[in-house]
């Protein structure tokens, strides 16, 4: 049962199906965090994927971006029972 | 089948609710920074203890408010990208977006560099999100040949530094009311200037 409008791996919006992890509208996460079966992508890799994009878009330092991908990850559904 | 929610969830709901509206007041009135949460429970009219219950602490409650904020925009901006990549209607959406709640947006882009690093790193991720849209516009205007080649990043870097600068001045740019409201159609026809062949 998802919460049904955001990615639960990176908070990113599910609004259509090609938003959705294998293009299936019943999954927890987006097509970034996941393989093109649907299936989540390991941590490391989401990981990866996020701090790309945050250096792309802000320009800031990997260092922060990296900072911040792992904050923000840990509060998501999918990662907090990670354990750091 | 949903269960109705029982009354006292509706109370907590409503609290919650207040205490995000007051605490959104209190920013405004006097910024991030120098808000106490006390003085938010006070306003709101409940125990500083109840205001705990609800959120952890002062960063949690403005991040809560960014999110609630953010559902609306980033809505409006998916189904946009669906239709059609035009990017005077995408930034005509943001500039809407934040011409709605201007001083709270203000207070952000004041403050932002004082903010607690988490705090900081935190609205900065979220942001990523907004810009994302922007890029992708770009880069499909790009690859269109409509749009000049550019450093796609430093675009938009421009446009949001620019946006942020008239909203952390609006009292020299504009003290009698909104800043975007008058400065909305300026930024989007120069910035689409910029970039055009």
């Amino acid at each position: 049962m998802t919460d049904g409008t955001f990615c639960e791996s990176c908070g990113m919006p599910l609004r259509s199906e090609k938003d959705y992890g294998g293009g299936d509208t019943t999954n927890k996460y987006c097509v970034h965090c996941t393989d093109e079966k649907g299936i989540l992508k390991p941590y490391d890799q989401v990981l990866e994927g996020m701090v790309v994009f945050a250096v792309k878009m802000m320009g800031s330092s990997e260092e922060e971006a990296r900072k911040a991908a792992v904050e923000n990850m840990a509060k998501m559904p999918a990662w907090k029972d990670r354990g750091e | 089948m949903k269960t109705k929610p029982n009354k006292r969830e509706l109370q907590k709901k409503a609290t919650r609710n207040l205490l995000k509206q007051c605490a959104k007041e209190e920013f405004v009135k006097q910024g991030f920074l120098k808000t106490a949460t006390h003085s938010i429970a006070k306003k709101a009219g409940v125990a500083h203890g109840t205001l705990f219950l609800h959120f952890k602490t002062r960063e949690t409650l403005i991040m809560e408010i960014i999110r609630d904020e953010l559902v609306t925009l980033t809505d409006d901006m998916h189904l946009l990208l669906d239709r059609a990549s035009d990017l005077k209607e995408l930034l005509t959406i943001y500039l809407d977006y934040l011409e709605k709640d201007e001083l709270f947006f203000a207070v952000i882009a004041r403050e932002l560099p004082f903010y607690p690093p988490e705090l900081r790193r935190e609205i900065f991720f979220t942001e990523s999100g907004v810009r994302g849209y922007f890029y992708l516009i770009l880069e499909g205007g790009i690859k269109n040949g409509r749009y000049k080649e550019q450093d796609i990043t430093m675009s938009v870097t421009f446009l949001f530094g620019t946006i942020s600068y008239i909203l952390a001045n609006r009292e020299s740019l504009n003290p009698r009311g909104s800043v975007i409201k008058v400065k909305k159609k300026e930024i989007i026809k120069n910035f689409l200037t910029y970039i055009t062949k």
